[in-house]
């Protein structure tokens, strides 16, 4: 008997290619889920990592880095917040800018 | 005579306080016993005997001019009485004639023979007929003699009759045996009143005579009446009048007719013009409507009212009527009406109904109609100065009783609710007929309280499926909806049947199954019973979206002008409800959305995983149900859904640019092996129920192919990764042998099982594999293993030759000699042994067997491997805690197991079953479970 297979039919999930079973240090929900204001995950709701080794979702660090207060700092370790990497290339906002500017 | 009749004492003497018991015996015809009067001081009757009239004059001279003025008294009165008294004959001889004419019965008792001369003159004495002027003596004396009479009458009744008809009346319950009664009572009456009414009431004035007559009549009723036991007369006569009623009301017919409708279609027929069935009436013409109740009386009827009418006649005459046959009538009619009600309506659920309509022309026409004519017969005698036979039935009577049926006609349609509810919407007539009745609240709480009585006795309980229950309770919803728009009786309704549908397992799931079916095509009827889907909903979801567009502001409305306030008998804490609305009423069976949408989150990815091109099916129903919960909870539905457009965007661009739909460049260059198409769904994990994944190895050709798809997936979304659920999925495999090809699609596991039996070399030995091997070699659980190998046996692509061996089954056993391929243990060896070559149909008996089995058996390795899960926790519990009973088991499985234990006593019962045959288990005293070291 020869098998052949005609079509093969796959499920897979994706993940962050970050370690597993971690969370957004702001709003402590998994990076494979969505930030508090996004209803999809994935391309809608990117992931930041800073140089400091922290990351959050990007709506979450700008909503942070936006206000005043924050100084531009790490809300995890207080250094200077740079962006390491971009996990998701999405429109570019004003704020995103400054993020990028900063780098 | 009186030791016959169970008196007791002081029965007896307050009797004996009223007669006395003198007047049993013949009264001495004296006249001074009965009459104080002064025999001496009669001058004006000598003086009036002069101017009597000339035929008596002479006689009455005669008469008078031999006594003086005591003894023509005491001779008159001798003569007269000798003259009336009845005889004593017994009853026997009256028993005899009781048929006869009566004629010969009054010649038997003397009754007509007329009086002699001198008789004759002395009853003229006595009455004193013919003097213009009475005198108080003489009317005293007429008086006396009527007196008399009764009491004769009186006597000879309780001498001579009532020991008889007493024994009649307690003697066998036959037939016509009360109208027996009444012909010798007849006949009695008679021969009591015949002397009366020839002889005597001639010479009395005409206002007196009628005076005269109802006091002997009023006597003897009273004897009657008292003699008889009633209660023994009321059985007979409400047996007598039901029998005629029954052909008077046509009821008997109806009931024919409802016995052989068609067989005697062509007799029915001929006889069309009176009838009171509500089928015929409805086919007329409303002006023929009216007359079909009222003209043409068929024969029977007519006869059966004939006799009735008679018989009713004759009981008023003997006494028997009155208040007491009014009261027998009364309740005989009660029970005619239903009758009637129950035979002309039982099953007429047409709408639009007519039938309080007809209930009530029946009952004007029909019913009212007999009553008039029955009560004017068995009236009350008039008690003082009533208006001549004025009608005892007035227009407010017949409205009443109109009342009363449509009464009937609910409480008919409230024991039919259940089969009108399963029939619906064929059967809305039936409820608006209970329209009519339920407009009280004592109405109401009844239709409430029986119907809930009649759903937990058919529906309430475990026979009934889940399907079959909220089937019911959706027409349940719409009927006490158009019952009662304000939605207080179905709130009462709802109660039992959704506490009950809330103790189901079950009911979740097929609600939200429901759903997500397929709708009816529009114009087909929406066929309710069918199969295991509760395909209605579906409908219901799409049609229930424009109601819910309307805003519904409630009670907060102040501006609505049709404003009522809730019925009297609503619950305290009964909400005015969109209750027509089927989804809503079956989504808040829950107390929070939260099982709702994770059973529809459940159900949604089993039909996205699956291999189809569209899926606007549930993208619509998630819409219409977003509307309902709003969209945050069915946030993660959503998700699954743009899952799914995305992946099949992101698996044409993928395929595109790694080139898979072109061979792999290192594969071997073998044109017959076609490069398989690999395709992929990639989900969003966090969004998606729990998947439960099945490790194994995917063929190497797979393997690389998914590498490939992962490397075209990283380039084109940064950073993110794939995890393969190979579980999950399905593959198009071509299976070609000797002399045949066989496509089909299947799970992932089972063509990887299959493709491990792949043999390159064109001829050579099947391939033969056992369970363990394949285990070790694809990484795949036995179990797993073992399921996906009966299901190629099912299909007929592999046999068992041993238990857990497989092989390849090359040629076809129904095609071939039986070359030892089909002597396996399994239903193919059954086929190989007993089966004729090249038969074909016992092959594919066979082959369903096996199927059969291997799907039993499938269903059952995946059982158990579910339950294997839990049997850490079992040998855990049973180590630590010592033995105990399954209840024990099973009630620290639910606190222990997290998320609950998904099966019921009888499975793990069964589970455990199966450990105690392999011996890990043992059953020890009172049924608990041990562990065998």
């Amino acid at each position: 008997m020869k098998v052949a297979i005609k079509e093969w039919n796959s499920i897979a999930t994706w993940h962050w290619d970050i370690p597993e079973d971690e969370v957004c240090g702001i709003c402590r929900v998994q990076f494979d889920g969505t930030c508090p204001t996004c209803k999809f995950p994935g391309d809608d709701c990117s992931l930041l990592l800073g140089k400091c080794g922290h990351s959050f979702h990007m709506h979450c660090l700008l909503t942070w880095i936006n206000q005043e207060t924050s100084k531009g700092l790490c809300p995890m370790c207080r250094q200077s917040m740079y962006c390491r990497r971009l996990m998701e290339m999405g429109p570019l906002t004003i704020s995103r800018i400054r993020v990028e500017a900063e780098r | 005579m009186l030791s016959t009749v169970p008196l007791n004492a002081g029965r007896r003497r307050v009797f004996g306080s009223v007669f006395s018991p003198a007047s049993l015996e013949a009264r001495p015809p004296t006249f001074a016993s009965a009459f104080d009067h002064d025999p001496t001081d009669a001058p004006s009757f000598q003086g009036s005997i002069g101017s009597s009239s000339t035929v008596k004059a002479d006689s009455q001279t005669s008469f008078i001019s031999t006594h003086d003025s005591q003894d023509i008294w005491n001779h008159a009165w001798r003569a007269a009485t000798a003259f009336l008294a009845v005889p004593d004959r017994g009853f026997a001889p009256l028993y005899k004639f009781r048929e006869t004419d009566g004629s010969e019965a009054l010649k038997e008792w003397n009754r007509l023979s007329p009086p002699s001369k001198e008789t004759a003159e002395a009853l003229a004495y006595l009455t004193a007929s013919g003097q213009p002027v009475k005198s108080p003596e003489s009317v005293a004396a007429v008086r006396a003699l009527f007196e008399w009479y009764g009491d004769e009458i009186r006597r000879h009744f309780l001498v001579n009759l009532r020991a008889g008809l007493y024994e009649l009346l307690e003697s066998s319950d036959k037939e016509g045996l009360l109208r027996m009664i009444v012909d010798c009572l007849q006949l009695a009456r008679r021969i009591y009143l015949a002397p009366i009414v020839h002889y005597l009431l001639p010479l009395l004035a005409t206002p007196e005579q009628g005076l005269v007559l109802t006091q002997l009549q009023r006597g003897l009723h009273t004897v009657v009446s008292y003699s008889l036991p009633w209660s023994r007369i009321s059985t007979l006569l409400a047996g007598e009048i039901t029998r005629d009623a029954l052909v008077i009301l046509s009821i008997d017919s109806l009931l024919e007719d409802s016995d052989a409708d068609d067989a005697s279609q062509d007799e029915m027929e001929v006889d069309r013009q009176y009838s009171v069935s509500y089928e015929d009436w409805k086919q007329e013409t409303p002006e023929a409507r009216a007359q079909m109740m009222t003209e043409g009386e068929d024969g029977r009827v007519t006869m059966a009212r004939d006799r009735l009418l008679a018989f009713l006649n004759a009981l008023q005459l003997v006494g028997l009527g009155g208040d007491k046959a009014q009261k027998v009538f009364a309740s005989v009619m009660n029970v005619m009406m239903t009758a009637f009600v129950r035979a002309a309506y039982t099953g007429q659920w047409e709408t639009p109904t007519s039938v309080p309509q007809h209930l009530r022309q029946w009952i004007e026409n029909v019913f009212a109609r007999l009553a008039v004519q029955v009560l004017a017969i068995i009236h009350t005698p008039p008690a003082g100065i009533q208006a001549s036979s004025g009608l005892d039935v007035s227009f407010g009577d017949v409205e009443k009783w109109q009342e009363i049926g449509i009464a009937r006609l609910g409480a008919l349609r409230t024991s039919e609710l259940f089969d009108v509810i399963v029939e619906w919407p064929a059967s809305t007539g039936a409820v608006e007929d209970l329209r009519h009745f339920t407009t009280h609240p004592a109405a109401r709480a009844y239709v409430t309280q029986s119907f809930i009585a009649s759903l937990n006795q058919r529906l309430l309980h475990p026979g009934a499926s889940t399907v079959e229950i909220l089937q019911l309770y959706i027409s349940i919803i719409r009927v006490f909806h158009l019952l009662d728009p304000k939605g207080v009786l179905l709130d009462r309704i709802a109660r039992p049947i959704r506490r009950y549908l809330r103790d189901r397992d079950d009911t979740v799931k097929v609600i939200v199954g429901g759903l997500l079916a397929e709708p009816p095509p529009a114009g087909a009827p929406a066929v309710s019973a069918s199969g295991d889907t509760l395909v209605e909903l579906a409908a219901e979801l799409n049609k229930a979206h424009q109601n819910s567009l309307r805003t519904n502001m409630g009670e907060l409305d102040y501006d609505d002008m049709n404003w009522a306030p809730d019925p009297v008998d609503a619950a305290p804490d009964y909400r005015k409800s969109k209750s027509s609305d089927v989804i809503d009423s079956l989504v808040s069976l829950f107390d929070s959305k939260e099982t709702f949408v994770k059973e529809m989150q459940t159900l949604l990815a089993d039909r996205l995983l699956q291999n189809r091109e569209m899926y606007d099916q549930e993208t619509s129903v998630l819409e219409l149900l977003k509307l309902r919960f709003g969209d945050s909870a069915l946030q993660a539905c959503q998700v699954m859904l743009r899952d799914i457009h995305d992946s099949r965007r992101l698996d044409t661009t993928v395929r595109k640019d790694q080139g898979l739909s072109k061979p792999l460049p290192g594969s071997r260059p073998d044109s017959a092996r076609q490069h398989p198409e690999m395709h992929a769904k990639v989900l969003s994990r966090f969004f998606w129920p729990e998947i439960q994944d099945q490790e194994f190895k995917v063929p190497d050709e797979i393997a690389a192919l998914q590498q490939r798809y992962e490397a075209g997936f990283e380039a084109l979304k940064q950073s993110r990764k794939l995890t393969w659920r190979n579980g999950l999925g399905q593959v198009t495999v071509e299976l070609q042998f000797e002399n045949r090809t066989f496509v089909d699609e299947v799970t992932t596991w089972q063509a990887t099982v299959i493709y491990a039996f792949h043999s390159e070399s064109e001829s050579g030995e099947p391939v033969t594999r056992t369970v363990t091997d394949l285990s070790n070699e694809l990484e795949m659980a036995v179990a797993l293993v073992r399921s996906a190998c009966l299901s190629w046996v099912s299909k007929r692509i592999l046999t068992e030759v041993q238990r857990d061996t497989f092989r390849v089954l090359e040629v076809l056993p129904s095609e071939t000699e039986h070359n030892g391929l089909a002597d396996g243990p399994d239903a193919f060896g059954m086929e190989g042994a007993g089966g004729a070559p090249g038969d074909a149909v016992d092959a594919a008996v066979a082959a369903e067997a096996a199927a059969a089995a291997a799907a039993k058996e499938s269903a059952e390795a995946a059982a158990m491997e579910k339950m294997n899960l839990y049997w850490q926790f079992i040998v855990g519990m049973l180590t630590n805690q010592g033995p105990m009973p399954l209840q024990r088991v099973i009630m620290m499985l639910k606190i222990v197991v997290p998320g609950g234990f998904p099966f019921s006593n009888e499975e793990l019962r069964e589970f455990l079953a199966g450990m105690v045959s392999r011996r890990k288990l043992e059953i020890v005293s009172g049924g608990n479970y041990k562990i065998v070291h």
